[in-house]
């Protein structure tokens, strides 16, 4: 019961606030699943696919939105890689920061 | 093998006819010295004992033959599996550079461990011939694949993305079965012009046929950033690291900075390792490089690049090829065991 509420909170969060953003420029993202130590498990989809810069998407417009919510502690999108030291740093540059409302 | 279980399947060696008998013309030598000496630098100098020596026309510029180049892959540098690349340069050489016939030759001597790739253009000596060549290279001598050289000296240069010329290539292809096409791009290695060897060209060929793999060599250095933009964009190219994988003993951070980038902007699963043996020598010193190598911290600070894993390495040493060619790597760990 616990699972499926934060399930569909974050499944909220990825409609109301993710994919809009996406979708101005043609592209989309799929929720897969949470894992049990709070990693959200994500694929993109349309024109992000293809996209060379899907790792700033990934690292300032999907992770950094998810980790605020207390229990997701790691966000992970099929087939895009980036370093710890550059998560490190969009985490500590956007602390405090949100383009969302919460 | 490396490394005892690490299976090694290059994607380009090629059987060299770089032979006085097999040039064009008295001026197609200079071409030839010009390939050579840019290459010599790069050569282990202790193999050059074995397999050559330090000067060009006696040690590489020569025909080579099925067991020379038997002993330097599978006795002597770890490699498993191989694909023999024909290299369709005929305004320089008689009968291209790497000839079709000794690469089928080599696949033939060796028919557990090499795969055979053709190679036509449609320039020589037309479109029609070419196709009819791609046909007998695909139907009666089992080429999984076919090599392009679309740039030339004499005028013919020709793009990828020509629909009078280069798409009627794909579609023949498309009607034999084989979908793997492999292009040389960036790096000329004659007189031709570097603007012609640009991957701009496989942009639109690899939209237009989203069934057909377009793969790209030498990670068309200079041309690297145009091609990491084509190849994140369209899952049907892959990359192949010919003729820069030995850029380590040089400049090991360069090559760190092309690999890294590539993990992150085009992921793992579509890169090949190629030697180009025999050219660049015996490859077992860069395969064990690339083997032990790391994205360097600062790189990872800097630019985002991520680490590259074991399986990362795995997958562009050997099971992305064997993926694209329907290869089983353990049964033919198998099978060459029991060899």
């Amino acid at each position: 019961m616990i699972e499926e509420k934060l399930e569909k909170e974050i499944q909220d969060l990825i409609e109301t606030q993710i994919k809009p953003l996406l979708k101005i420029h043609g592209g989309g993202i799929r929720f897969i699943k949470i894992t049990d130590t709070g990693t959200v498990q994500l694929a993109f989809e349309g024109a992000c696919l293809g996209c060379p810069l899907k790792s700033v998407t990934y690292a300032l417009g999907v992770r950094q939105r998810l980790l605020q919510h207390p229990e997701i502690h790691e966000v992970e999108i099929e087939g895009v890689r980036l370093s710890k030291a550059a998560l490190n740093r969009v985490e500590q540059t956007f602390s405090g920061y949100t383009f969302w409302e919460n | 093998m490396i490394e005892k279980d690490v299976f090694i399947f290059d994607n380009v060696i090629h059987m060299y006819d770089y032979s006085d008998e097999n040039l064009k013309t008295k001026e197609s030598d200079f071409d030839r010295q010009y390939h050579l000496n840019k290459v010599l630098g790069r050569r282990q100098k202790s193999e050059n004992d074995i397999y050559a020596s330090w000067d060009p026309v006696k040690g590489f510029a020569r025909k080579w033959t099925s067991s020379d180049l038997g002993k330097l892959l599978f006795d002597d540098s770890g490699t498993d599996m191989a694909m023999a690349q024909a290299v369709p340069l005929f305004d320089l050489y008689k009968d291209g550079f790497a000839p079709v016939k000794a690469q089928y030759e080599f696949s033939k001597a060796f028919p557990d461990r090499v795969l055979f790739c053709g190679a036509v253009d449609p320039m020589y000596p037309s479109l029609e011939g070419a196709l009819e060549e791609m046909e007998k290279q695909v139907k009666e001598m089992g080429a999984k694949s076919i090599k392009i050289y679309n740039a030339h000296i004499d005028g013919k240069s020709w793009a990828c993305d020509d629909p009078e010329i280069a798409y009627p290539l794909y579609e023949k292809g498309r009607e034999l079965g084989m979908k793997i096409f492999q292009f040389h791009k960036g790096n000329p290695i004659t007189r031709a012009s570097l603007r012609d060897l640009s991957p701009l060209d496989i942009e639109r060929a690899a939209m237009d046929f989203p069934d057909v793999f377009f793969g790209i060599h030498h990670l068309a250095v200079p041309y690297f950033e145009e091609t990491v933009w084509i190849a994140s964009r369209y899952p049907n190219v892959f990359l192949v690291l010919s003729g820069i994988g030995h850029t380590p003993m040089v400049a090991p951070r360069t090559f760190k900075e092309w690999v890294g980038r590539l993990l992150r902007d085009v992921g793992s699963d579509r890169i090949l390792w190629g030697s180009e043996a025999p050219l660049l020598g015996n490859p077992k010193p860069i395969l064990e490089w690339i083997w032990n190598m790391e994205i360097d911290e600062q790189l990872q600070e800097d630019y985002g690049y991520p680490e590259i894993t074991e399986s990362d390495k795995r997958k562009i040493l050997a099971e992305n090829q064997a993926r694209l060619f329907n290869i089983d790597i353990e049964a033919k760990k198998k099978e060459l065991c029991s060899n």
